[in-house]
């Protein structure tokens, strides 16, 4: 029975250890999604699924709105371990206006927890 | 008759013998004491384990697989360690693991060396370097654990029948 002493020590010391030194769950960073889409159209630009993680290529296309910045809260990883938008719970809210033109877009950031600023980024 | 550590009843034993089983015994409730904090850890917060998996890129496709499979050996380890009669054999695991990390560290220090590290607890807050020190002393420790587990043995085997 004495041998199991220093087990039992260790045992109660790691759960109390445990018990004590958890941090609180806060988001684990922040996660760049770009729009990949050549075209910049307001239902594709409003489609979550058009908003990769890690992506450079903004579609090709220069001085757009199309990059934004994400807490793990607002994505998971998919049976492949990418990093996408979440489609249920804490879901991101992209919306679009149309843009002058009528082909164009401007992100409208008084109803989308997405895109937070109408001003274009590289 | 069977010879074993595993069997040994310290108090058969000379007195420096059984200081070696008591300081060994010691040694393998630290260990014990690394591997439980680490897996628990490891398991009450696994979604954070693994999106740092998936940050390596050497694991991240089989992050999902290896955010499980690590807590569970060391919680097996653990409970090798925990029986007397298993604590060497626990050792030896521990080693070997405690080198298999220390590998990995390596090749993240080499090639990776901003990537956060994917370790349990409180651990996590130790530099790269930092790290590899504290494994380096862990599998040494464990191997003198082995190492005075197996003296007790040597000496029995030693005594006439």
């Amino acid at each position: 029975m004495l041998r199991y002493l220093s087990g039992i020590a260790a045992t109660i010391i790691a759960i109390s250890l445990v018990a004590f030194t958890s941090p609180d769950k806060k988001p684990l960073s922040t996660f760049t999604f770009h729009y990949t889409p050549a075209t910049y159209t307001q239902p594709l630009v409003q489609t979550n699924s058009n908003w990769v993680s890690g992506s450079q290529l903004c579609g090709g296309t220069a001085n757009k709105a199309c990059q934004m910045e994400v807490t793990d809260t607002y994505t998971h990883l998919d049976a492949n371990n990418n990093r996408v938008l979440n489609t249920t719970g804490n879901v991101i809210v992209i919306k679009a206006k149309t843009g002058a033109n009528g082909t164009d877009y401007v992100p409208d950031p008084s109803t989308s927890t997405g895109i937070s600023s109408p001003v274009d980024k590289p | 008759m069977k010879r074993a550590i595993d069997h040994i009843n310290i108090e058969e034993h000379p007195k420096k013998t059984r200081r070696q089983i008591l300081f060994a015994d010691m040694i393998s409730g630290l260990v014990l004491l690394l591997f439980l904090y680490t897996s628990i850890s490891k398991l009450t917060d696994n979604e954070l384990f693994k999106n740092v998996l998936t940050a390596s890129p050497l694991l991240k496709p089989y992050a999902g697989i290896i955010s499980w499979l690590i807590p569970s050996i060391e919680i097996a380890i653990a409970i090798l360690l925990f029986i007397p009669r298993f604590r060497i054999k626990g050792l030896i695991a521990s080693v070997i693991l405690i080198t298999l990390f220390t590998i990995y560290l390596l090749y993240m220090v080499a090639f990776t060396p901003n990537l956060p590290c994917s370790c349990g607890g409180v651990i996590k807050l130790l530099t790269w370097p930092q790290h590899i020190a504290f494994n380096v002393f862990f599998v040494f420790l464990s191997l003198t654990g082995i190492i005075l587990y197996r003296r007790p043995k040597s000496l029995e085997s030693s005594s006439p029948p």
